[in-house]
């Protein structure tokens, strides 16, 4: 009951609004506009042609946000291309992995780790 | 509000109420107005051919959480991780200008790289050694 009375008192309340568009590297552009500019206006003159205007929540949240390079623009949705999002998880593994393989063998090396930080920052 | 207008025809005119507050005229035509509060620009036209201030400015969450607040900005995309466009709501007459910027992370290896810049807007990235820092908030000003 509550529910639909802030659903009801809600009602005029518009969702925030972004324009996406399909990048010229293949994934999607997510335009936020800043209220300056209707947003009819920033879609013609910030955006290409073929650019559309969705509601805020239409995009992917959670876990799949942090996935945001392997986003695509399927039939005006916004889709998680899979291949794209296990390319970056490996490319995470690697990096980490090669950071503490960095890191272990700076250790055998006898440095301690106050001194590791100092080089690396880490 | 009182209205102190340099015409082109009867030199200075006053016009006073008791608002506390003034507006300053060219021939008719409102420039800048004092208030309590400060100096206010009548446009961002105005204020774009003002020197020794801000031309745009903005405070950007990152990634694709969107845009805490700004001025002279139409829109902020954002392209790929760490990669962004702003858009000036009102164009520049060259490219000429000065983009000062800031990122918040307690990394102290994360820069705010400027790629591009043309009169409508520039395109940004944000780089760290740390790739969860890709995505930091940042801030900027133009001046020009």
């Amino acid at each position: 009951m509550l529910a639909g009375l802030f659903q009801y008192l809600d009602k005029d309340k518009k969702m925030p609004q972004v324009i996406i568009y399909t990048n010229s590297n293949g994934g999607v552009s997510v335009c936020h506009p800043t209220g300056e500019l209707p947003i009819d206006q920033v879609l013609t003159k910030d955006c290409p042609p073929g650019a559309i205007i969705v509601d805020d929540s239409e995009l992917p949240q959670g876990e799949d946000a942090k996935y945001f390079d392997a986003w695509e623009l399927v039939d005006g949705k916004v889709k998680i291309n899979l291949d794209k999002k296990n390319a970056i998880i490996l490319q995470q593994q690697t990096t980490e992995n090669a950071k503490q393989s960095a890191l272990s063998k700076l250790a055998a090396l006898g440095l301690t780790p106050a001194e590791i930080t100092a080089i690396t920052g880490a | 509000m009182s209205i102190l207008n340099a015409t082109t025809t009867s030199g200075v005119v006053l016009t006073g109420d008791t608002t506390g507050n003034l507006t300053i005229q060219s021939a008719g035509t409102n420039v800048a107005t004092f208030t309590s509060g400060g100096l206010t620009y009548a446009d961002a036209t105005t204020q774009s051919s003002a020197s020794g201030v801000a031309k745009a400015w903005g405070k950007n969450n990152g990634g694709a959480s969107g845009i805490v607040s700004s001025y002279n900005v139409s829109s902020i995309t954002y392209n790929s991780t760490g990669n962004y466009t702003v858009a000036f709501t009102n164009a520049f007459s060259d490219a000429n200008y000065a983009v000062m910027s800031g990122a918040f992370v307690s990394s102290a290896s994360l820069a705010l790289r400027i790629n591009s810049q043309s009169t409508t807007g520039f395109t940004c990235e944000t780089l760290s050694n740390t790739s969860s820092d890709n995505n930091a908030g940042w801030a900027f000003s133009v001046f020009r």
